[in-house]
C-alpha cells in the first residue's frame, strides 16, 4: 500500500464520504473520478480558468489546488448541491438572462455568484469583479452574467430590506 | 437525389431509430420495446404520450444549434414546445455526413428540417382525414392534433401513428409564410440551459463507463519530433498508473483516475529524436517580412490598374500573429471496444471523421490508405465503428479536428478496456492545429477626393490547407482559399481590387479558427480604409457609406449602427467603426473607448447584424456578444514559437479577457425575412479593427501588429 494514501472524512453536498485517498490529489479529481460528480469541470489544474470552482463553508475555492489532505473534516458543496427541488435564485438568474452558452464554464460561474448571494457584507462592485474574474469564459458570457448579476443583488437588496 | 427519393431513403431506414450504448442490439435492426413512431423520417419521431423526439445532426458547441433546429421542426410540425424532446444523431450513415462548422448548420438545414416536419404534419392529416371520411382540406392542426373543422372530432398525433404509416408521403408540401411563424423569430429558452446550470450535462470528459480507466497523453514538445526511448520506470511505481504505451504520434500514460495519470505523465522518460526545427516567431516574422516584399499569386484582379488616374498613393502593412482556440474544455474522448465494435464518446464538430479516424485505427489502416482500398463503400456499411456526440466545452473549429479520437481508439485498442483521454490543459496549448500568423501589405490610390480607385492586397502567411493536407496548395495552384477569406469580396466600390498570396511554408499545425481568415483579413482591411479615411480628414463612417452603394445590405447595419452608438456623440468617448460581411451575414460594429484612470480601456461595443431571418433572436445575440469577446481576447493574447516549441502553455500565459474587462455590448439584428446567414462567426472579424481604430481616434497612433501592448490598451 502506498503510504502516501491515508483516509480522509469530509462531506460533499451534506453526504459524508470517507475515502482512502492519495495526500496529493486535488479535491477536483476526488469528485469527478471518485464520486462521479462530473458537474466541476477541469480547465486548467492551476487555480487559473474557474471551472473547478466548488465551495467550501460558503468560500468559492479552486478544487484543482485544494489537496485531499486539506479536505478531512470540510464540507464541500458542488453544483450539484447549490439547489434541491427548486432552483437556486443564481441558476433561475441564469435562465431568465439566457446566459449560457456551451456551459463547460458554468458550474463555476454558478458557484461564484453563489457566493457573492449568501455573501454576508453587502456585495460592492469591485466584489463582484475580483469574484467573477477568476472563472474564464471562451464564448463570452460576461456581458450576460453581468446583467443578471445587477438584477439578482439588487432584488436581494430589496427584498432584505422589505 | 430528388427530394422524394431522400425521404424514402431516410424512411426507408427508420427501424435504426433507436440507439442505446450497446450496439449488437442496434444491429439487430428492430427493436419491439421502442414506442410506435412515424415512420416518415428518421429526424423526427412521435411517441405515445404525443410528444416528439427530434434527432439532431450537428454539434452544440455553445451556439444554440439544438434549439434552433428543434425550434424548425416544432414550428412546421405544429406542436408545443413544451412537447419537444431531442436527441444527438449517432454517427450510423443513415444521417448523412455530419460536420459542424463554418456557421453553416441553419443554413444547410433550414429547408431539410422544416421540410420534413411539415411532411410529418401532412401525412397525420391524410390519416385523420381517411378515418373521419372527410377531405384533407377541412383538417387543420394545432398543437400535436388535428382537427376537423366541419365537427368537433379531434386526434392526437399519437393516436394516428398506426394509420399514418399506410399514407403515401405527399409529392408537396407548403411551408408556412414568415409571417405565420409562431416559434421562429421568438426568443425561446435554450433547450440545453437547464442543464447547463444545474451541472447535469454531459461533455466528453464527463461520460462514463463502467470499469473506465483513464488515460492522458504526451505529446512532442518541438513540432516534428518524434518519440525515441522511453523509460517508465519511474511513471510505474506511482500508485494508479496502469501502463504507459507508445501510440501514434504520442506516449499516453493509462491509470486509474485522472490525478495519477497527469502526475505520472510527468515522470515518463522520453528521448524525443529533434531537439529543434530552427523555428520561432522571430524568424517566421522575418521570413515572412522578406516574403512580402514580392508580388505574390493573384487570386482575384476586378478592374483595370489604373494607378496613375490616383493623386496619392499609401502603403501600409498588418501582421497578426498565431493563435490558439483555448476551448474551455481541454481535448478528451472516450472509446470502448467491445462485441466487435468500436464505439466512442465525443466532443466533436464531426462525427462522420470521427468516425473514419476510429475505423482507420480500429481496423489498423491508415487514413489514406483506407480512402484507397476497394471494399471502402463495403466497409462504410457495416456500422461496427460508431461515435456518440456529446456536448462540447467550446468548439471554435478545433473540434474539426479528430487526433484525439484517433488517440483515445488506439489507446482502447491496447487495454482492452474503455479508456477516457483527456488532455492536459498544458497539452491542449502546445498542441492545438492554430489560427496562422498572416501578414499583410495593402497599398492604394485615391483620387483627388481622397477615395480609393485602386486597392491591393498582398498577403503572406502559412496555408491552412497545406497544413492539414499536405501537397494539396499544389493542386489549387497555391493559393489557400482559408487564407485569402475575407479579402477576396471586398464590399467597397473600387474601380481596382487585386488581391495576392504567398504561402510562407512552416510545420506548425493549423486549423480553422472563429471566422477562419476574415479573422485576419477583416482587420486587414478595415483598419486600412481607416487610414485612407484619415488622410483626408474624413469621418471615417461617412468615408465607408461614400464606398458602400454596391454592399446594400452591409451599408444598412453600418448606418445603423452609427446610430445606435450615437457615433462620436459622447465629446468623452473615442469611436472607431468596421464592418464585414462573411458566412452569409453583414455585420458593422462601433468600438467605443474611454480613458479611465489615465489608461485606454473599451467600455462599449455596438453591433448590428443582417443575417437574414433569425430562428432565435436571443441566441443571435448571445452568438454576437461572445464573438466579441472572442475577438477582444485576440487583441491580447499569442501563440508564440520558441526553438521549435510553443512558448504558452496554460492560461497564465496565454492571456484571456476576463470578467471585470468586459465591455458593455449592444446588439441588434436588421428586421429580414431572407433565408437566415451565418451566426456563430460573422460577428468576429469586425471588433478588432473596430477597437484599433478607435485607438487611433484616442492616441493619433495606429497599431499595425497584433497583440496589442497592455501599456497602449487594457484589455
Amino acid at each position: 500500500m502506498d503510504e502516501n494514501i491515508k483516509s480522509y472524512t469530509f462531506s460533499v453536498n451534506n453526504k459524508q464520504y470517507t475515502l482512502e485517498l492519495p495526500a496529493d490529489m486535488p479535491l477536483l479529481w476526488v469528485l469527478r473520478d471518485y464520486l462521479k460528480l462530473t458537474g466541476t469541470k477541469y480547465g486548467c489544474g492551476i487555480g487559473e480558468c474557474g471551472s473547478c470552482m466548488v465551495l467550501i463553508s460558503n468560500r468559492a475555492v479552486f478544487s484543482c489546488q485544494v489537496s485531499a489532505q486539506h479536505i478531512d473534516g470540510q464540507s464541500i458543496t458542488t453544483i450539484e448541491g447549490i439547489s434541491d427541488e427548486n432552483l437556486h435564485p443564481v441558476q433561475q438568474a441564469w435562465l431568465d438572462e439566457g446566459v449560457v452558452q456551451c456551459g463547460y464554464c458554468q458550474s463555476g460561474q454558478v458557484i461564484s455568484a453563489v457566493s457573492l448571494y449568501n455573501q454576508s457584507t453587502p456585495v460592492r462592485d469591485e466584489d463582484i469583479d475580483r469574484t467573477m474574474s477568476k472563472v474564464l469564459c471562451r464564448c463570452g458570457t460576461y456581458p450576460r452574467m453581468k446583467i443578471a448579476l445587477a438584477q439578482l443583488l439588487t432584488k436581494q437588496r430589496r427584498d432584505n430590506h422589505e | 437525389m430528388s427530394r422524394r427519393e431522400f425521404i424514402k431513403l431516410s424512411g426507408a431506414s427508420s427501424a435504426f431509430l433507436v440507439i442505446g450504448l450497446k450496439l449488437p442490439e442496434v444491429m439487430s435492426a428492430t427493436d419491439s420495446s421502442i414506442d410506435p413512431v412515424l415512420k416518415s423520417n428518421i429526424w423526427i419521431k412521435i411517441d405515445k404520450h404525443n410528444f416528439c423526439t427530434v434527432t439532431l445532426p450537428e454539434s452544440e458547441l455553445g451556439q444554440g444549434i439544438y434549439t434552433g433546429l428543434a425550434t424548425l421542426v416544432a414550428e412546421e410540425l405544429d406542436i408545443d414546445w413544451q412537447k419537444i424532446k431531442i436527441e444527438r444523431a449517432t454517427s450510423l450513415s443513415i444521417y448523412g455526413y455530419q460536420s459542424t462548422g463554418g456557421s453553416n448548420s441553419i443554413r444547410k438545414r433550414w429547408f431539410m428540417f422544416r421540410e420534413m416536419a411539415a411532411i410529418t404534419r401532412q401525412v397525420f392529416i391524410q390519416a385523420a382525414a381517411k378515418i373521419w371520411g372527410v377531405p384533407e382540406i377541412n383538417c387543420y392542426t394545432r398543437n400535436a392534433t388535428v382537427h376537423d373543422a366541419s365537427s368537433d372530432k379531434q386526434l392526437r398525433y399519437a393516436d394516428l401513428i398506426t394509420q399514418a404509416n399506410l399514407q403515401t408521403l405527399p409529392e408537396k408540401v407548403e411551408l408556412k409564410s414568415t409571417d405565420s411563424f409562431n416559434l421562429i423569430g421568438k426568443n425561446i429558452q435554450r433547450i440545453d440551459a437547464l442543464n447547463k446550470v444545474n451541472g447535469e450535462a454531459v461533455f466528453g470528459a464527463d461520460v462514463q463507463i463502467p470499469d473506465m480507466l483513464i488515460a492522458t497523453t504526451i505529446h512532442a514538445p518541438v513540432f516534428g519530433s518524434t518519440i525515441g526511448k522511453i523509460n517508465t520506470e519511474e511513471a510505474l511505481k506511482l500508485s494508479g498508473v496502469v501502463k504507459v504505451i507508445k501510440i501514434q504520434d504520442a506516449v499516453a500514460v493509462i491509470a486509474k483516475n485522472t490525478w495519477s495519470a497527469f502526475q505520472a505523465a510527468k515522470l515518463v522518460d522520453i528521448q524525443w529524436q529533434l531537439k529543434s526545427n530552427g523555428l520561432d516567431s522571430d524568424t517566421i516574422k522575418r521570413d515572412m517580412q522578406l516574403a512580402l516584399k514580392e508580388e505574390g499569386i493573384t487570386v482575384v484582379e476586378t478592374g483595370k490598374d489604373d494607378i496613375s488616374s490616383g493623386v496619392e498613393k499609401i502603403s501600409v502593412e498588418y501582421s497578426a500573429p498565431f493563435q490558439a482556440h483555448a476551448t474551455m474544455e481541454p481535448m478528451c474522448c472516450c472509446a470502448h471496444i467491445h462485441d466487435g465494435v468500436c464505439e466512442v464518446w465525443a466532443p466533436t464538430q464531426s462525427p462522420s471523421k470521427a468516425k473514419s479516424v476510429a475505423k482507420a485505427f480500429y481496423y489498423n489502416l491508415s487514413d489514406q490508405l483506407l480512402n484507397k482500398v476497394k471494399s471502402l463503400l463495403k466497409l462504410q456499411a457495416v456500422e461496427d465503428v460508431i461515435v456518440h456526440t456529446t456536448y462540447s466545452g467550446g468548439g471554435f473549429g478545433r473540434r474539426l479536428q479528430q487526433d484525439f479520437v484517433a488517440e483515445a481508439v488506439q489507446i482502447a485498442i491496447n487495454v482492452s478496456r474503455p479508456v477516457k483521454l483527456i488532455w492536459s490543459r498544458e497539452e491542449d496549448i502546445q498542441h492545438d492545429f492554430y489560427r496562422t500568423t498572416a501578414m499583410a501589405k495593402l497599398q492604394a490610390s485615391l483620387n483627388s477626393d481622397g477615395y480609393p480607385v485602386s486597392i491591393s492586397h498582398r498577403i503572406v502567411s502559412p496555408s491552412l490547407r497545406e497544413s492539414l493536407r499536405p501537397g494539396s496548395l499544389a493542386s489549387r495552384n497555391g493559393i489557400d482559399g482559408s487564407a485569402v477569406g475575407g479579402a477576396v469580396n471586398i464590399p467597397y466600390d473600387v474601380k481596382h481590387h487585386k488581391v495576392t498570396y504567398k504561402e510562407y511554408r512552416t510545420s506548425i499545425p493549423l486549423g480553422h479558427w472563429r471566422s477562419v481568415g476574415s479573422s485576419i483579413n477583416a482587420f486587414h482591411i478595415e483598419a486600412f480604409i481607416d487610414e485612407l479615411a484619415a488622410l483626408k480628414n474624413i469621418d471615417a463612417f461617412k468615408y465607408r457609406q461614400s464606398l458602400l452603394a454596391n454592399s446594400p445590405r452591409l451599408l444598412n447595419t453600418l448606418n445603423q449602427v452609427a446610430e445606435l452608438s450615437q457615433w462620436k456623440r459622447d465629446a468623452h468617448g473615442y469611436y472607431g467603426i468596421a464592418c464585414h460581411s462573411s458566412f452569409g451575414s453583414h455585420v458593422s460594429q462601433v468600438a467605443k473607448l474611454v480613458n479611465d484612470n489615465g489608461k485606454l480601456k473599451i467600455e462599449h461595443i455596438y453591433c448590428v447584424i443582417d443575417c437574414g431571418l433569425s430562428v432565435n433572436p436571443d441566441v443571435v445575440k448571445s452568438q454576437l456578444e461572445g464573438s466579441i469577446i472572442y475577438a477582444l481576447s485576440s487583441l491580447k493574447s499569442e501563440i508564440t514559437i520558441l526553438n521549435g516549441r510553443v512558448k504558452q502553455s496554460n492560461f497564465h500565459d496565454y492571456s484571456l479577457l476576463r470578467f471585470n474587462r468586459a465591455p458593455l455590448i449592444s446588439c441588434r439584428i436588421v428586421d429580414s425575412s431572407q433565408d437566415p446567414g451565418g451566426v456563430g462567426e460573422p460577428g468576429v472579424p469586425p471588433a478588432i479593427p473596430a477597437v484599433l481604430n478607435a485607438v487611433f481616434a484616442a492616441t493619433g497612433n495606429r497599431i499595425r501588429d497584433l497583440p496589442v501592448k497592455p501599456s497602449v490598451l487594457v484589455v
